[in-house]
């Protein structure tokens, strides 16, 4: 069985991913419990600041920890703020610092004026390549979104989906090599998230 | 259009009134959210009634067992009075918290707590009930007391404090399964700028309809799912 862990840098709903993957059968362990030990997939969740993140994500044992495992070629899996983090940088109360992953950065997603924020529901995400088989599978399936947030990526190429919402397009997943992010989050989206978060992990 | 069920719990049972009044006992909150949960319901609103009154540890053991089977956004409200209690409420595996009561006696309650959580984590449980014409009060302790706060006030001064979400009840219309308030979602909608679920009323599909002409407006559903009204996953065709 691969092992997993859950990065637990101190900002988000843990309890949810944790009970998710028990669910699907794996046994997930958390980074402040063994910061040494190696993993095959870590999971970086979070729901918060930008700003704040960036902040917990860069106290030095997390940071070598996660840095470790991207180099390792292990599989990354960022959730939500997780994934905003693996942008270069953000701009949600003033400019701070994400892991430099993807370039690019995480901005408002859009500045209309009569837009409903934050962004709370299920959104439909459309697949602009394939990664691992999912295209197929999940192509216009709704997840679920919470965010106010999105990411503003250079590189195309690194763009797994896109979703809009309220005539806004914006990047729903982020993939490069054995790096995933979402922005949605596949552990609060019922029966069709779960099944998701066990091809990730399969193929992972 | 996210559909929302709403729970409410006193002393471990699922009970549902009318107008938040005459309580009649449903069944187990864990069998109904489950049961829920596999026709497809968007997410799930846990409502302790007397947890304001009373104290409210007994909630957190259903949300912790809910959260292990459930995999939709959990919300609970009821009772929370301090950064310690939303805490708690996450760590069992609730997604967000919904003030009322504590809020209306210290608005900054929910600017702390948006600010330390995040704002998508924290929703404003509003109850309003019409006191004269086109006045709207908001009342606390599920609906035993009117704060004599106006509602058209309440809505900007919640946003303003950085609530992500508001959740709000008619109470005139809850429970009688005679549709929601359109006077009053017509009325408020303007003043909100993030999402709003709009609870009270449903009570057929007709009612659902009648929501959705009012654009990005979220339903909860009570007694129309208790009483077999309506069917999710009809819902979700």
């Amino acid at each position: 069985m691969k092992s997993i862990c859950i990065v637990n840098y101190g900002l988000g709903n843990i309890a949810s991913l944790y009970n998710s993957l028990s669910k699907i059968g794996y046994a997930p362990e958390f980074c402040s419990d063994n910061l040494e030990k190696n993993y095959d997939i870590i999971f970086i969740p979070g729901i918060g600041s930008f700003s704040k993140g960036s902040k917990l994500i860069h106290k030095k044992k997390i940071y070598q920890f996660i840095n470790r495992h991207v180099n390792n070629n292990c599989f990354v899996f960022g959730i939500c703020l997780g994934m905003q983090l693996l942008l270069s940088s953000g701009t949600e109360n003033g400019k701070s610092k994400g892991l430099n992953i993807f370039n690019g950065n995480v901005k408002k997603l859009s500045l209309r004026e009569n837009l409903i924020l934050p962004v709370i529901g299920w959104q439909a995400v459309k697949f602009k390549k394939d990664f691992n088989n999912l295209k197929k599978k999940y192509n216009n399936e709704k997840f679920y979104f919470i965010h106010s947030y999105a990411a503003h990526i250079n590189q195309v190429k690194n763009v797994l989906t896109e979703t809009t919402y309220d005539r806004i397009k914006y990047i729903s997943a982020l993939q490069k090599e054995n790096i995933l992010g979402t922005q949605f989050h596949p552990e609060k989206s019922g029966e069709v998230g779960l099944s998701f978060l066990k091809d990730v992990i399969k193929c992972a | 259009m996210r559909y929302v069920s709403r729970i409410d719990i006193k002393n471990n049972f699922v009970i549902k009134g009318i107008r938040l009044e005459g309580l009649r006992k449903i069944g187990d909150p864990l069998k109904i959210a489950n049961n829920y949960y596999k026709k497809g319901i968007d997410e799930i609103f846990f409502n302790d009634c007397v947890a304001s009154l009373y104290g409210r540890d007994a909630i957190l053991k259903t949300i912790e067992i809910a959260a292990k089977n459930i995999f939709v956004p959990l919300t609970v409200c009821g009772g929370i009075k301090s950064l310690n209690d939303i805490e708690k409420s996450l760590k069992v595996g609730a997604d967000k918290v919904a003030i009322n009561s504590r809020a209306t006696e210290k608005p900054s309650f929910i600017k702390n707590a948006s600010k330390y959580f995040g704002t998508s984590t924290i929703v404003s449980s509003i109850e309003a009930k019409l006191i004269s014409k086109n006045k709207w009060n908001v009342f606390k302790h599920n609906g035993r007391e009117d704060t004599r706060i106006d509602l058209f006030y309440w809505l900007q001064k919640v946003q303003e404090m950085g609530c992500g979400e508001i959740f709000l009840t008619s109470i005139d219309s809850d429970g009688t399964m005679k549709g929601f308030d359109l006077n009053l979602i017509g009325q408020i909608k303007k003043l909100i700028k993030i999402p709003i679920i709009f609870s009270g009323g449903c009570g057929n599909y007709e009612h659902i309809n009648q929501i959705k002409s009012f654009k990005n407006v979220d339903i909860a559903l009570g007694s129309s799912l208790h009483y077999n009204k309506i069917n999710i996953s009809k819902l979700k065709k």
